[in-house]
């Protein structure tokens, strides 16, 4: 969409962007185990969050467990960003060594500015034939100037200072975190900082930031893992049983301080099965309860989703998707847990399945996955994944999901007649809390009566099969099943759901700018499917564009198995691990301008 | 996962086997753990005993789950098969192999969240059938891998290294072993080549499930004061009960040493154990007695290392099951099809009137 560059050199678009100040700017930083990489990039996010700005920043990691090469990829801006763009604007390379390994996930273009450090290597063929300028800052050698001096300080100056970042507040977000390791460590950070700007003046011009939103209002620096965390604490989670999994593992590091301090327990399980029955003992004991997971995990937990299925028992599974089958990408994304989060349950085993948007939302899809799970006495899948957990965002504070009441329980007027799976219209029955004289039952995988009792009747096994339909079914869920940007009488519509939706919202606020109307439809309910909510939201709609980062269509193939689509239907997708870009997005739309 | 195919230089002093191979032809990609990890130091015993075995590596099928020790079957014996499989489910995968092909020398790489937590049930059915294996797991107490979490071998009372102390009681993998029928159950250090080559030597040689508990400290996550799996701490407490020479059929017992000192095992195949007693009235044969020494020195704050039990004449699982030698996979028609009249009995029980 960018026509407009194609005529000009690098320069000239990077003086222009530099004069006009830019509403988003991307930079990667880059380097091998020990350079602070990583480190750099967390910084910086920091700083452009007590700036004011908006931001981004993903990972990408070498195969070593620890002190391997690594690449901070943010992306700053002045609004809320949903995705990373299309290309990055500003490169900045503490080595090369095994930058191949990050070469696909670092395009550049013709405008970008790579900052190389001469005595590091050669500048690798990928990049001079990207068409971005490449400048060359001695990091290393300038470092050693400065005594105590480090590489990925003096970087952190060049970079602010060229995008337009405040270098006074690096100095003071380096001085809180360095602020226990003296005088001498901080001096030479001040030292190093002060060096890094001024050579930074001498380099290229790159895009720089316009200035932050006048009225900036409060920031959250958070992943999306410890926003999951956040999500179920506020919703009322006392216990979490889980067994450590790449890259869900941030959510329980997160809880278990939380819980100690809000008086709930976090138990390290010897595995998934264990995790998941314990989840459901503590739930069936009284405790909202939750557990988080991964791919691998998900599938060993599927027997007991059944159980809890039959036995009506509330919990919530989190699901951080990464590249699968098997053991797949660990440490990388995709879309591809869907397929077995809505089929993977034996027998009819109706079920809630929700998928977070965003980094924020995460906070609201997990909270509002709890409450239902809760309310409607049933499990509760939350498909996270890599690209939203383990990415951090500056983010204004997200909304919470509207308040449900809590679970339904039994009451001493049931006493002596009480029945644990009773036929009530809603197919909500109420809970005894074990303990409790006079309601006692026995919670059950095995069909039942509605008092609890096994049974093999037909008439038995039909009815508790409606009753757990119709919880589920008859639910009014509100407005919160889908997010929905756009207008009446927009022809064409972009469908979608989890992390997708980032690029899929920037590409449909581009598209629109550019006059283009397309609306915005991303399901967070995705279980149970509501035909009709979706049928309203298409009105009018003759064209559908399907996006999604899975390569079996599992998304499409959803949509077709529960869901009237408009005649036309285009479908983006494509399996992870590298993230859907808006361009590529806005290239599917821009034939049926 | 990258891989890293390391040069093949051939030393001219490289000792060659007797298949004509060096070193180097037993070694695998350049190892991407961490510097100075114990699961590389294992790695390179189970180079050396292949190599001074003259085992054909393609012969060998080396088999893992999922973990910083399970990734190491990429750093050792490029040249053999290979199963990287799910995490704690290797046992289960061996035990499938070696029923479909009894041949084949089957090499289990596992570590304690592997083996002990998730895997715990694969562990030890894996080992009560006997599964003609050997079976190492590279014990850290932690699962280096996920970070740095406490595994189920993690002692009470030792600590993570952000301070945090483990309340649950460690499971003893070497006395769940014994008590589960493994006909050769070792344990080591991976600091200690001079103990743990041999050791894998042996067991690569034992027909039946041979276990070894390898202490491998964590460089990263669990080397800490406060951790009972540290460099330190193994070399502090580590009490070995005897010392182990493993002699080919061909070599001789050249050195000298005190009577009642030494005892010799031979083995299945002629080849022998040589046991230099460290602890006088430590008896490898006596399943029971092993038992509660262990238990009784674990108490005392030992690691007790050496060859722990053995059973010169072991049964296995093909053994068990009543199989023919050729191994399942290559068992023909000719073999397999029971011929018309038995078709013609099956046919008849069928038939009504
Ligand atoms: C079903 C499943 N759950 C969780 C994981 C994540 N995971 C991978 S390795 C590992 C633990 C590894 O510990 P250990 O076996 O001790 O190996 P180490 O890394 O310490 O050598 C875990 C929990 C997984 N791969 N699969
Ligand atoms: S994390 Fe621990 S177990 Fe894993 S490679 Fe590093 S030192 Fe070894
Ligand atoms: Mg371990």
């Amino acid at each position: 969409m960018d026509i407009a560059h194609m005529n000009m050199d690098g320069t000239e678009i990077a003086r222009r962007d530099a004069r006009a100040g830019a509403e988003t700017v991307s930079l990667a930083i880059i380097g091998s185990g020990g350079a602070g990489a990583m480190r750099a990039g967390e910084i910086l996010l920091d700083v452009a969050a007590k700036a004011g700005f908006f931001g981004l920043m993903c990972r990408a990691m070498g195969p070593q467990i620890r002190g391997g090469e690594a690449a901070a990829l943010l992306r700053l801006a002045t609004a809320p960003v949903s995705s990373p763009d299309d290309h990055f604007d500003l490169l900045v390379a503490l080595d090369w060594e095994n930058f191949s390994r990050f070469a696909a996930e670092l395009p550049l273009a013709a405008g970008s500015l790579v900052l190389t450090d001469p005595d590091e290597g050669e500048v690798p063929a990928a990049i001079s034939e990207s068409g971005a300028r490449v400048a060359a800052l001695a990091m290393k050698k300038l470092a050693r100037t400065v005594p105590g001096g480090r590489v990925n300080v003096i970087a952190l100056a060049a970079a602010a200072t060229l995008i337009g970042l405040p270098v006074p507040l690096v100095g003071e977000v380096l001085a809180r975190q360095l602020g226990r390791k003296g005088d001498a460590v901080l001096a030479a950070s001040a030292a190093a900082l002060a060096l890094g700007e001024e050579v930074a003046a001498a380099l290229p011009p790159a895009r720089r930031l316009a200035p932050p939103p006048a009225a900036a209002g409060a920031r959250w620096v958070i992943s999306g893992n410890q926003a999951t965390g956040l999500g179920a604490l506020k919703a009322g989670i006392g216990f979490v049983a889980a067994y450590p999994i790449t890259p869900a593992t941030e959510v329980l590091e997160w809880m278990a301080p939380a819980l100690a301090k809000t008086g709930g327990l976090l138990v390290q399980a010897e595995d998934e099965l264990a995790a998941i029955n314990m989840v459901i003992g503590a739930s069936f004991a009284g405790t909202p309860s939750l557990t988080a997971t991964s791919g691998p995990g998900l599938a060993l937990m599927s027997e007991a989703l059944g159980l809890a299925v039959a036995s009506e028992t509330p919990l919530v599974v989190v699901d951080v998707m990464r590249g699968g089958p098997s053991t797949g990408i660990p440490t990388k994304s995709e879309q591809s847990d869907l397929d077995i989060a809505v089929h993977g349950l034996h027998g009819d085993a109706p079920h809630l399945v929700l998928a977070p948007n965003g980094i924020g939302d995460c906070l609201f899809t997990t909270q509002w996955a709890v409450a239902l799970a809760e309310r409607l006495q049933t499990p509760a899948i939350v498909l996270s994944d890599q690209a939203l957990g383990q990415s951090r965002a500056v983010i204004a504070p997200p909304p919470s999901p509207p308040a449900l009441p809590g679970r339904l329980l039994a009451t001493a007027a049931e006493a002596d007649h009480y029945q644990r799976y009773a036929v009530t219209a809603s197919g909500i029955s109420p809970m005894a809390v074990p303990g409790m004289a006079g309601t006692t039952y026995v919670a059950d995988g095995l069909e039942h009566t509605p008092r609890g009792i096994p049974s093999a009747q037909a008439s038995d096994h039909h009815t508790q099969l409606a009753k757990r339909a119709r919880k589920l079914e008859a639910f009014d869920y509100g407005a919160a099943w889908a997010d929905i940007e756009g207008e009446d009488g927009d022809e064409i519509a972009l469908l979608t759901w989890g992390s997708a939706t980032g690029p899929a919202r920037e590409a449909v606020r581009r598209a629109r700018r550019e006059g283009l109307m397309v609306r915005l439809i991303s399901l967070r309910l995705l279980l149970p499917a509501r035909p009709a909510a979706l049928a309203a939201a298409l009105a009018g709609v003759r064209r559908l564009l399907v996006v999604e980062q899975s390569h079996g269509r599992q998304f499409h193939k959803f949509l077709r198995a529960n869901y009237d689509l408009p005649a036309e239907v285009a479908v983006l997708s494509r399996p992870g691990p590298l993230p859907i870009r808006p361009a590529e997005i806005l290239a599917r739309l821009v034939p049926w301008e | 996962m990258s891989f890293l195919p390391k040069p093949k230089l051939h030393h001219p002093e490289l000792a060659i086997n007797d298949l004509g191979l060096s070193r180097r032809d037993y070694e695998g990609a350049i190892s991407t753990l961490c510097a100075g990890c114990g699961h590389d130091s294992i790695s390179a015993a189970i180079i050396r005993a292949c190599h001074e075995l003259s085992l054909p590596p393609y012969r060998i099928a080396k088999l893992s789950g999922i973990g910083c020790s399970s990734k190491t079957p990429t750093y050792f014996l490029g040249a053999a098969h290979g199963f990287n499989s799910v995490h704690g489910r290797m046992p289960s995968v061996a035990t499938g192999a070696y029923l479909a092909n009894r041949d084949l020398i089957y090499l289990g790489v596992s570590g304690d969240g592997d083996s002990a937590s998730i895997g715990l049930g694969q562990f030890a059915h894996a080992l009560r059938r006997g599964v003609n294996m050997t079976y190492i797991v590279e014990n850290n107490g932690v699962y280096g891998l996920t970070k740095g979490q406490f595994s189920a071998t993690s002692d009470r009372g030792s600590t993570s290294k952000k301070g945090v102390v483990n309340t649950d009681s460690a499971i003893d993998l070497v006395g769940l072993a014994l008590q589960l029928g493994a006909t050769f159950v070792a344990r080591s250090f991976s600091g200690d080549k001079a103990q743990l080559v041999p050791l894998i030597k042996a067991a690569l040689q034992h027909p039946g499930a041979a276990f070894i508990d390898c202490l491998s400290p964590c460089v990263q996550f669990n080397n800490h004061h406060g951790s009972t799996k540290s460099f330190d701490y193994v070399r502090e407490h580590n009490e070995a009960v005897n010392r182990l020479d493993y002699i080919t059929g061909r070599d001789e017992i050249t050195a000298d040493y005190a009577p009642g000192s030494v005892e010799v095992v031979v083995q299945h195949d002629g080849s022998t154990l040589r046991l230099r007693k460290l602890e006088a009235e430590y008896d490898p044969h006596d399943r029971t007695s092993a038992l509660a020494y262990l238990q009784e020195r674990t108490m005392a704050g030992e690691i007790v290392t050496g060859l722990l039990y053995v059973e010169p004449e072991p049964e296995d699982l093909h053994r068990h099951a009543n199989t023919v030698a050729t191994p399942l996979n290559a068992l023909d028609d000719v073999a397999l099809c029971p011929g018309s009249a038995a078709l013609a009995s099956v046919n008849a029980a069928l038939r009504h009137t």
